[in-house]
């Protein structure tokens, strides 16, 4: 099951701010960019 | 809010994906977004995108863009990449903001060791550095180790 962002259930394959330091190593592996999605997961 | 965060998985064309919650998480956002949270506007969601250490600001997408179109928002920060290092590892050149005058110079296609590709100009090579002119009109020193075995190889015949 992926993260879950107060009621909104978070992708799998997406990472919470928890999750920075392995998004982190994943992006560098990978050179790709950050995309930090900024959101109040209860209105989005 | 008209956008669903289902949507955000687009953005997994662009980079590796990090969702954040403006209720909590806003102290422990990577210090790359500082750069580039005044484009992001006052509205979420909203878009930031740093360089893979998370150091570095690179671009924001402001709800307004996200709302108006998310794919050709994703399709455009794509492109707007591709003269990006995203590993933050390029030192601009001092002055770079002046405009180069480009015409003597001939761009060429370079790829890195994992593929991405750029076009790019060469300036100058100084030991296990490259100076590539890019389309911008910026110039970026990148090391030549990281280009691809063709590439490096391709330099070494351009010097």
């Amino acid at each position: 099951m992926g993260a879950v962002l107060a009621e909104m259930k978070i992708p799998r394959s997406i990472h919470g701010m928890d999750e920075l330091d392995e998004a982190i190593a994943k992006a560098t592996k990978k050179e790709k960019p950050l995309v930090i999605v900024y959101t109040d997961p209860g209105t989005s | 809010m008209a956008v669903s965060l289902e949507a955000f998985k687009s953005f997994k064309t662009v980079g590796v994906v990090v969702f954040a919650d403006t209720k909590k998480d806003k102290a422990s956002l990577p210090k790359g977004v500082a750069d580039v949270r005044a484009k992001g506007g006052n509205t979420i969601p909203m878009v930031f995108v740093t360089t893979a250490d998370g150091e570095k600001g690179i671009d924001a997408l402001p709800y307004s863009v996200l709302k108006a179109d998310m794919r050709e928002a994703v399709r455009e920060l794509r492109k707007s990449l591709e003269d990006v290092d995203v590993l933050g590892n390029v030192t601009p050149e001092e002055g770079d903001d002046e405009e180069e005058d480009q015409t003597e110079f001939e761009f060429k296609q370079w790829e890195n060791s994992a593929g991405k590709k750029i076009k790019a100009a060469v300036r100058e090579v100084e030991g296990n550095r490259v100076l590539f002119l890019l389309r911008s009109g910026k110039s970026v020193w990148y090391d030549i180790s990281k280009l691809s075995e063709s590439s490096q190889l391709r330099l070494k015949d351009a010097k």
